[in-house]
């Protein structure tokens, strides 16, 4: 039941590797022309982990979100493992919108793993750069955040009927 | 086995990383004219990037976002240097010529006050105080006049380096930092990258506030000394809008040299009160109009960091250091409090 959180629902094609087509491919950046793509690939930071490597942990700090280029992540909470998110999936978006926000689970690169970091300092530069580009990031984000919540509401009703609560 | 080798690159990285920053501040420390150029480069990066952003987003490539006002502002200051040079050159040779005025001057301030000292204090010790403010008043005075050519050609090499160093900050600073920030371990990258963040647009808007309550500040000084009619009003007022840069005390000893210009000319009274009026009034309208709109938000320093800080600043490197002071110790401030809410454990 816990996995339903971290699911891709806006899975893109796996199979494209290189920075701009992974970004293209995920629903935060779909939007964006090619130019406003070249512009956001010199923005984001591309980072190298190592198979059992911490990416975040349950707990810190978090500034915003990761989108798998190449390998997969682990996500676990308390020793449980929840999830695994493969090449083209992303976690991690709400610290983008959060203030002071704390990471709410642990992920762990499951095997070398390539993942492009895109934080609120990224976000603030593009919107700083390129305004429309921003806009259309802003807005997919917005999409993304509603329907996680619409998610959860739908989960927390069946729990309630399940367990045989009224409203 | 695959933690402690996951550690061992974390550990290469992280030295790697504090390893060029300390290769960095010690090219900057230890290379002649290098801080200060690097300094002016960073005041006048924050300055113009708001404008160079501006119009990147009307569309134009970052190379030409970049040129167009590095040209402008560059013509601007050779205008204003043109314009005034004359001026300022005239004003500091007529005061290097009347320099032994001056120095006796002092030297009878320092007799007169040692007569009051003597009031309050045994023989000895007001000769002591006496010796040591002159002999810090005569070295500090014959240091800017001896050391004149060498203060020239550093000032020539600042001239050109410090513009050459911020255009290319602006051309490719983002570039550097992130080359910088790849270096960073990936636990700590998050830290590294919104710390910069943090820090970067703290500063900036410091900066810009700063460069502002400066220059208005000037011009009130320049503009009440010239309807004084007072002598060397430019040199005094520019000398009073850099030292408003240190809080506190700077405005106090912005002032000083105006008020011993008066006395050692034996200015009438009435210019006495024109300047209290001019340095006074230039103070009220900072603290009433210009502080609470461009600083005061900028800035949460307590008063007694703020003054730790200007200590330590003039005890390392003198008044570049009272100056750079604040703004170094706002940057700690906001590292300190992300660091500690990084480590922070908010686990049960």
């Amino acid at each position: 039941m816990d996995n339903f959180f971290w699911d891709n629902l806006f899975k893109g094609n796996r199979k494209e590797t290189t920075i701009v087509s992974a970004l293209k491919n995920n629903i935060l950046f779909k939007d964006l022309n090619l130019h406003e793509l070249n512009i956001l690939q010199n923005i984001v930071n591309v980072r190298q982990y190592q198979k059992g490597e911490s990416v975040f942990k349950y707990g810190e700090t978090g500034v915003g979100m990761y989108l798998i280029v190449r390998g997969a992540i682990d996500i676990s909470l308390e020793q449980r493992h929840i999830t695994k998110l493969r090449e083209g999936d992303f976690f991690g978006e709400i610290a983008l919108v959060e203030e002071n926000g704390r990471r709410t689970a642990n992920a762990t690169a499951a095997e070398e793993t390539t993942l492009i970091g895109f934080f609120k300092p990224d976000l603030m530069e593009v919107t700083n750069r390129n305004p429309s580009a921003g806009v259309k990031i802003l807005f997919r984000l917005s999409q993304v955040l509603g329907t996680r919540l619409l998610e959860t509401t739908a989960l927390i009703r069946t729990l309630k009927r399940d367990a045989g609560l009224s409203n | 086995m695959q933690d402690l080798a996951i550690k061992k690159i974390h550990f290469r990285k992280l030295v790697l990383f504090l390893l060029s920053l300390v290769c960095f501040f010690a090219f900057l420390l230890l290379v002649k004219n290098m801080l200060v150029s690097f300094l002016l480069g960073f005041v006048g990066f924050y300055i113009l990037n708001p404008w160079v952003d501006h119009l990147e987003r009307k569309g134009f490539s970052r190379l030409w976002s970049v040129t167009i006002p590095f040209l402008l502002v560059s013509f601007l200051f050779f205008g204003l240097l043109q314009t005034f040079l004359p001026t300022l050159s005239g004003q500091f040779e007529s005061l290097k010529a009347e320099f032994p005025k001056y120095t006796a001057g002092v030297q009878h301030l320092l007799v007169e006050a040692k007569t009051t000292l003597l009031k309050y204090l045994d023989e000895e010790s007001s000769t002591n105080v006496i010796l040591q403010v002159q002999s810090h008043v005569e070295s500090t005075a014959k240091n800017i006049f001896s050391d004149l050519p060498n203060h020239i050609s550093n000032s020539l090499t600042v001239l050109f380096l410090a513009p050459f160093l911020m255009f290319f900050m602006l051309l490719d600073g983002r570039e550097w930092v992130r080359k910088m920030l790849s270096l960073v371990p990936n636990s700590y990258f998050e830290l590294a990258l919104n710390l910069n963040y943090q820090i970067s647009t703290q500063m900036g808007g410091f900066v810009r506030a700063r460069m502002i309550q400066s220059m208005i500040i000037t011009l009130i000084l320049w503009l009440g000394l010239v309807i004084l009619n007072f002598p060397y009003a430019l040199v005094l007022a520019l000398f009073g809008g850099l030292l408003n840069l240190i809080p506190y005390l700077g405005p106090v000893i912005g002032a000083v040299p105006a008020f011993l210009v008066g006395f050692i000319n034996g200015a009438p009274s009435a210019d006495f009160t024109g300047l209290l009026i001019i340095y006074i009034g230039a103070q009220v309208i900072d603290s009433a109009l210009i502080v609470p709109f461009l600083v005061a938000k900028i800035v949460n320093l307590h008063p007694v960091t703020v003054v730790l800080a200007i200590i330590v600043g003039s005890q390392t490197m003198g008044i570049l250091g009272m100056i750079i002071s604040i703004p170094v110790a706002s940057a700690l401030k906001v590292s300190a409090q992300s660091i500690y809410a990084h480590v922070t454990d908010f686990r049960k």
